[in-house]
């Protein structure tokens, strides 16, 4: 009985077959780009996922505007809780998650917020370098105490002002092999709010790495040649050195 | 009947034989396909890789070339900038160094060199074009090089032309294949992770030999070694503490009440030595701990931060800029005011500068308090930069008067406030400067005029966003 199903469809089973494993490889992620640019979308409602809607819930929960499980997603609950902020805040009660209501809450989303006055795009500029920063401080550094993750940020800001290393944000960032999150794609995500605080705090000019222009990991360490560097400060797992 | 059984068992063991092949023919043709079928996938990736490793080949390959063409370019504009003895000319050589040599820098960057193995390749390429800028606008005030800097660009020729044949060398090498960037590209993945390019390391590595006795380059420049090597000036003269006295500062900087008990996290010997504290709060929450730097010399706060999550907003701007004017004042920082601020994740960072005599600012004595907008305590502070530059100052009178430096001015700018100002010049210099805040075409610029000899010295862009105030 199996065996005839098997004869007769022998191609077709074959072919679902294949189809399974290519399907399977697709999924795993071997076929496709893993890597994911750019920012995170401004507006946040009813459906929306991710980071910025564990912000939001968080600080709603922790002003007594939210009672739900701060899970990152934008349900009926989060929808009724931003409005209750709005109406309080004085803003337009929609239940989105926009540039006022963002700002409102004290969040700063990349690449939102219109500019008052001024001509040219100088705040833009530096509000997609945070976020360039803070996606290089979350790949590198996310698990470190507050101020590793400032420090990460502040040696690459150290090596902008360095003659040794190239004199942009971006180019010490994409130097081929200065960053392993870099290297391995892990930096492509987007930055928790925790990265982005210290991205700022780097931005601004606060160094705890004492001037540092490395860091490294001793336990994960593959150059011998880091060690060499001398050691200025150890901040939780990293190694800053000269 | 015998025959018939015989034949029916025949028949029955041929049918089964025949079944089983039947089965193991399926298996097979389910295998096979399965095979084609990853073969393909096998082929195409393959191909996908070989194509990505070519690109990425390609694209080193131009970097390097890109490099090789700007050095040698730089090399024969150094050649020229020794015997040239007209300003204008050189002014225009030393503009073309500039440009080749932060070109050849940038190039260099994009080429996959393990770390630290081209540092002084860059580190000359960066300073040259740097130094090159600040003899260009030297010429540009009608001097010509001064025998000192003539001597240290011929130097810097001398090992640029090592720098051309080594890379020449590499170009040719590289020709016949003996050098493929491909190899270091693949670093990574795990079955090349034993040859790790060091090959290529190796290679590059030749470029540094030129540069053994590479000359301490002081020049009017952000990369000129007496700033990057710069000592803290405000700490000169003071005397080391001890952890005591370093743990009775951060009580008296942050609020002592809210303190359980200080520990040693992170002390450094960076520019400044420093004790590096961690002030755990009395219910022992480290995830609430303040950071909190104390340098070594003079017991003074270097930096801290506090990475609490900031609550709803209730405090202004202005009220919170009030705050950090009056903790400054209580922390002992009487000569300081307020410039510019940003806002960000309900915290406001504002920058103070010094003030001295009768309101002239000292822009190069900086700090920065960072303020939360919930209950306005003192989540920030930074004073890296006030430390660095603060010492006493003879403020000399300034030679030319307002009406003078503002007819310098140029007559589009709509001047609406003139100031005293001692600004931060390249190369760690300093200048006192009328500042004049003006509006054009709906822009707010500050103009700095030398109040010595009238040149203008720097122009700044106010950039006003929602998030608050800053320059460019």
């Amino acid at each position: 009985m199996l065996l005839k199903i098997i004869k007769k469809y022998k191609f077709l089973i074959a072919g679902i077959f294949c189809a399974a494993i290519l399907t399977g490889l697709f999924k795993t992620g071997y076929l496709v780009n893993p890597m994911r640019y750019g920012a995170e979308t401004i507006l946040l409602k009813w459906g929306s996922r991710g980071d910025y809607v564990y912000v939001v819930q968080d600080k709603l929960k922790r002003w007594g505007y939210y009672k739900g499980n701060i899970d990152g997603i934008y349900g009926n609950e989060t929808r009724v809780a931003v409005q209750e902020f709005q109406r309080k805040n004085g803003l337009k009660v929609d239940g989105i998650v926009g540039d006022e209501t963002a700002r409102a809450l004290g969040i700063n989303i990349p690449g939102g917020g219109k500019k008052t006055s001024g001509g040219g795009g100088g705040g833009g500029a530096r509000s997609n370098e945070l976020y360039t920063l803070a996606q290089c401080i979350h790949g590198e550094a996310r698990g470190e105490p507050y101020i590793g993750q400032v420090a990460v940020g502040a040696v690459i800001m150290n090596r902008v002002r360095s003659p040794l290393f190239p004199n942009t944000i971006a180019g010490v960032i994409f130097q081929p092999g200065a960053f392993t999150a870099v290297s391995d794609g892990q930096m492509f995500q987007p930055p928790g709010s925790t990265a982005m605080k210290a991205a700022q705090d780097a931005l601004n000019g606060w160094d705890p790495s004492g001037g540092a222009l490395y860091y490294y990991n001793p336990a994960k360490v593959t150059s011998s040649w880091i060690w060499n560097r001398p050691v200025i400060k150890v901040i939780g797992k990293h190694y800053f050195a000269k | 009947m015998e025959d018939n059984k015989k034949e029916n068992a025949v028949d029955r063991v041929s049918k089964e034989y025949r079944r089983s092949l039947n089965i193991w023919r399926s298996i097979a043709a389910v295998l096979a396909i399965a095979l084609i079928g990853t073969g393909v996938y096998a082929y195409m990736t393959t191909n996908d890789r070989n194509y990505y490793k070519t690109y990425l080949q390609n694209q080193y390959q131009r970097s390097f070339r890109d490099m090789v063409s700007d050095v040698e370019n730089l090399k024969i504009l150094l050649d020229k900038a020794e015997v040239t003895g007209n300003n204008i000319q050189s002014n225009s050589i030393m503009n073309q160094i500039w440009k080749n040599g932060y070109s050849a820098a940038e190039s260099l960057s994009q080429i996959p060199i393990s770390m630290g193995v081209l540092e002084k390749t860059h580190k000359f390429l960066n300073q040259i074009a740097d130094f090159s800028l600040s003899i260009s606008k030297q010429n540009a005030a009608n001097k010509l090089m001064t025998d000192e800097q003539a001597n240290l660009l011929a130097k810097l020729n001398k090992m640029a032309d090592n720098l051309v044949k080594e890379l020449r060398k590499m170009q040719a090498d590289m020709n016949e294949g003996k050098i493929q960037f491909g190899e270091i590209s693949q670093k990574g993945a795990f079955y090349m992770k034993k040859v790790q390019g060091n090959a290529l390391d190796s290679q590059f590595g030749n470029l540094e030999k030129g540069f053994a006795e590479y000359p301490a380059m002081i020049y009017d420049g952000p990369f000129s070694d007496n700033v990057i090597e710069g000592k803290p000036k405000g700490l000169q003269h003071e005397k080391e503490v001890n952890m005591e006295t370093a743990q009775e500062r951060v009580k008296k900087f942050i609020d002592g009440q809210k303190i359980g008990r200080i520990v040693e996290v992170s002390s450094g010997k960076g520019k400044i030595n420093t004790f590096g504290l961690e002030a755990i709060p009395k219910d022992g929450d480290r995830s609430k701990s303040i950071f909190i730097d104390i340098t070594k010399k003079g017991g003074h706060v270097l930096w801290m931060l506090d990475s609490r999550a900031v609550e709803e907003k209730k405090l202004t701007d202005e009220q919170a800029i009030e705050k950090a004017k009056n903790f400054l004042k209580q922390q002992g920082f009487g000569n300081l005011t307020n410039t510019f601020h940003y806002k960000n994740d309900n915290t406001i960072t504002v920058t103070f500068v010094g003030v001295e005599g009768d309101g002239v600012l000292i822009y190069p004595d900086q700090m920065k308090v960072k303020i939360a907008l919930d209950n306005g305590d003192i989540v920030g502070f930074d004073a890296y930069q006030y430390w660095m530059s603060h010492h006493d100052r003879n403020i000399s009178k300034p030679a030319i008067t307002e009406a003078e430096a503002r007819e310098k001015v140029n007559k589009k700018i709509e001047i609406n406030r003139v100031k005293l100002a001692i600004i931060p010049l390249p190369g760690d210099k300093e200048q006192l400067c009328y500042e004049f805040k003006g509006t054009y075409n709906g822009n707010d610029y500050f103009v700095y005029i030398n109040a010595e000899n009238g040149n203008e010295e720097n122009i700044l862009r106010i950039i006003k966003e929602e998030n608050g105030v800053l320059t460019q």
